[in-house]
């Protein structure tokens, strides 16, 4: 009987201890959740330790004296945490929307359903991580967790006294990580300065909301692809048919396989170029309407000479909520932009790549007054030898041409072209009937 | 012989004593247990004792990130997150996700798995010095662990701030000069090389 009390006493004691959640294996060991969490976190500390400083001025970087540990850093990095939480779920939602956005106006309305639902859980899950954090911190902890939360606090002394040699508890977690991070890796002096992204914090948020998108566009994508790998007809059922299904249907494409005919037009749509990011841009922007955006970008082969002729012109136009006259009234005023460029011998080679140069002058026009600025873009195509039937173009800005292009194909194309807001743009052209 | 057995409350006595060595042997067990922890998951400051060379394979920079070091230069700062993704084809592959900040060329590039994703304009126009990372992107590879990415840093002395054991299952953050970089399971996933500026 006694032994039976002794052994419910254990299980008691044991219970204390707190048990979490094993981690979800499904043979992925490390996800882009867990690294955008450390980063987060991360700068919570960091950003979290500025603001400290901010509020109260205190020399709190040179009162670093004792090697006992700060009761409250526990409270510090739960902080941290749920600071970091936040960050992530409002980081998510903005991306999200972008994502949608993007995919309706390509028309992927299916696409766009299956990003917002699988967003709609990672929030869920993100909020009720939050939850479990408020309820961890100070007054909401239940007793065993306090009563175990206090056996660590006192426990641990005896183990500083006995740990490894070179180990310190801190003071204050932010003001000492910041210390260390930018004074040179010290902590008892040297040259302290600011981090970059504390000067302009805009800075850093923006770089975590591109490696967010990239790293959360990339994880749906692929969740969507491995769902059609695997047979499911999730968005699009002719996407599905086979060859044969495709020519009873008489929706069977040209192969486009074979020499490429004499005067074969290319039509190129924008598909992630400058109006997608005009688009994107402009949602939910105050001030600004769009009026239109219009764009004529065409290619015609030559094929005695083995090249192209290029062109491309665009016309767009907004209306701006702006200063419209000397006394500083506002009011709405309209600006047009456009611009027009044309080679009509651009060389295709044996790979079927093609570069060209384009130089114009965009015009740009409101309030009466028009401008010119020149602008130089280089651009890289490709005309898949094995199917000619859809172009792969590519603006790359005014950077210079990049090396290599004869590995290009259509699939790694996208990715070698990538996609940005600044001047690399991706096109495809698709032969005009 | 009966002299030998010991009186009934005699016996009582000695299960009780014994029971209550017990439980102070399970109280202070759970007391230097419940410290450990403690100790364990408290930020500390660490010197490192001995360097050594890195026992993980630098990473190579991949093409289209040569060139751009060669037309820019290395990058003011930069940003790594590792990870490991499912292809359709139901095979796992590990993602190296970064982002280089030029915030004197006023540009930021970011790069999946070498390949140049998008390239952001970077709003910078301090009049103050920058003090550019002293960090090269190719220093660090994926799922280094601890030892690996101090000797690849030359690490002297960091800052380790173990996560709660709820958010991150053994999730560290590491604080050091100009660098921040979290572990998970002593393994490399997130990484960051600081630009500063003088005051």
């Amino acid at each position: 009987m006694k032994a039976k009390s002794f052994a419910l006493f254990l299980i008691f004691t044991l219970s204390l201890v707190p048990l979490y959640p094993a981690q979800a294996g499904g043979g992925i060991n490390h996800t882009l959740d867990e690294a955008l969490l450390l980063m987060y976190t991360s700068d919570a500390i960091l950003f979290g330790a500025d603001e400290e400083q901010e509020t109260s001025q205190l020399p709190l970087l040179s009162s670093i004296t004792s090697d006992e540990p700060n009761p409250d850093l526990d409270d510090d990095t739960m902080a941290a945490i749920l600071q970091a939480l936040k960050d992530w779920r409002n980081e998510l939602d903005t991306n999200c929307n972008l994502l949608i956005n993007k995919y309706r106006s390509e028309g992927k309305d299916c696409e766009a359903d299956r990003i917002k639902a699988t967003c709609e859980q990672y929030r869920q899950q993100i909020n009720t991580e939050i939850g479990k954090y408020h309820d961890l911190r100070g007054d909401k902890r239940k007793s065993p967790t306090k009563v175990w939360h206090f056996l660590k606090r006192t426990g641990k002394t005896l183990w500083t006294k006995i740990g490894p040699v070179g180990r310190t508890f801190l003071r204050r977690l932010g003001p000492e990580a910041l210390q260390i991070v930018a004074s040179g890796g010290s902590l008892s002096g040297g040259t302290l300065r600011k981090l970059v992204k504390q000067v302009a914090r805009s800075m850093g948020r923006e770089k975590i909301k591109k490696v967010v998108f990239q790293g959360v566009e990339r994880l749906l994508k692929g969740q969507i692809e491995i769902l059609q790998a695997a047979g499911v007809d999730i968005c699009d059922p002719d996407a599905e048919l086979t060859k044969e299904e495709q020519n009873e249907l008489g929706i069977a494409p040209d192969s486009g396989s074979g020499p490429i005919p004499d005067g074969t037009r290319w039509e190129c749509a924008d598909v992630e170029g400058p109006v997608a990011a005009l688009l994107e841009s402009r949602q939910g922007m105050e001030g600004v309407k769009t009026n239109y955006y219009e764009f004529d970008h065409w290619l015609i082969y030559n094929d005695s000479l083995s090249t192209l002729n290029y062109f491309y012109s665009y016309e767009n136009s907004e209306d701006h909520y702006t200063v419209i006259s000397s006394d500083g009234t506002l009011g709405w005023s309209t600006l047009v932009w456009s611009g027009e460029a044309e080679d009509t011998s651009v060389p295709v080679d044996e790979y079927g790549v093609f570069t060209v140069t384009l130089t114009w002058n965009e015009k740009r026009m409101e309030l009466g007054h028009t401008v010119e600025i020149p602008v130089t873009h280089n651009r890289w195509g490709l005309i898949p030898p094995e199917n000619y039937q859809t172009v792969y173009l590519c603006d790359w800005g005014p950077r210079a041409m990049p090396t290599g292009l004869e590995t290009l194909t259509p699939e790694n194309f996208k990715d070698r072209c990538g996609v940005t807001t600044l001047g690399s743009w991706y096109f495809e052209c698709g032969v005009s009937q | 012989m009966a002299d030998h057995i010991p009186p009934k409350n005699q016996r009582s006595g000695r299960i009780i004593l014994a029971a209550v060595l017990l439980i102070i042997l399970a109280a202070a067990g759970l007391y230097l247990y419940a410290g450990w922890i403690g100790y364990q998951e408290t930020p500390k400051r660490v010197e490192v004792q001995d360097g050594q060379s890195p026992g993980s394979a630098p990473y190579t920079l991949s093409p289209e990130q040569e060139s751009n070091r060669l037309s820019y230069g290395y990058p003011d700062g930069f940003t790594i997150l590792f990870y490991e993704e499912e292809t359709p084809s139901q095979e796992i592959q590990t993602v190296r996700l970064e982002t280089w900040e030029y915030y004197t060329l006023g540009f930021g590039l970011t790069f999946i798995n070498g390949d140049l994703v998008s390239e952001d304009p970077v709003d910078w126009d301090s009049p103050a010095p920058l003090i550019p990372a002293p960090f090269k992107p190719e220093q660090f590879s994926a799922f280094m662990d601890l030892a690996d990415v101090i000797a690849a840093g030359e690490i002297t002395a960091y800052i380790e701030v173990p996560l709660n054991q709820g958010l991150m299952e053994k999730g560290v953050l590491y604080y050091a000069d100009s660098l921040s970089f979290g572990l998970q399971e002593d393994k490399l996933v997130y990484l960051e090389a600081m630009a500063l500026i003088e005051e």
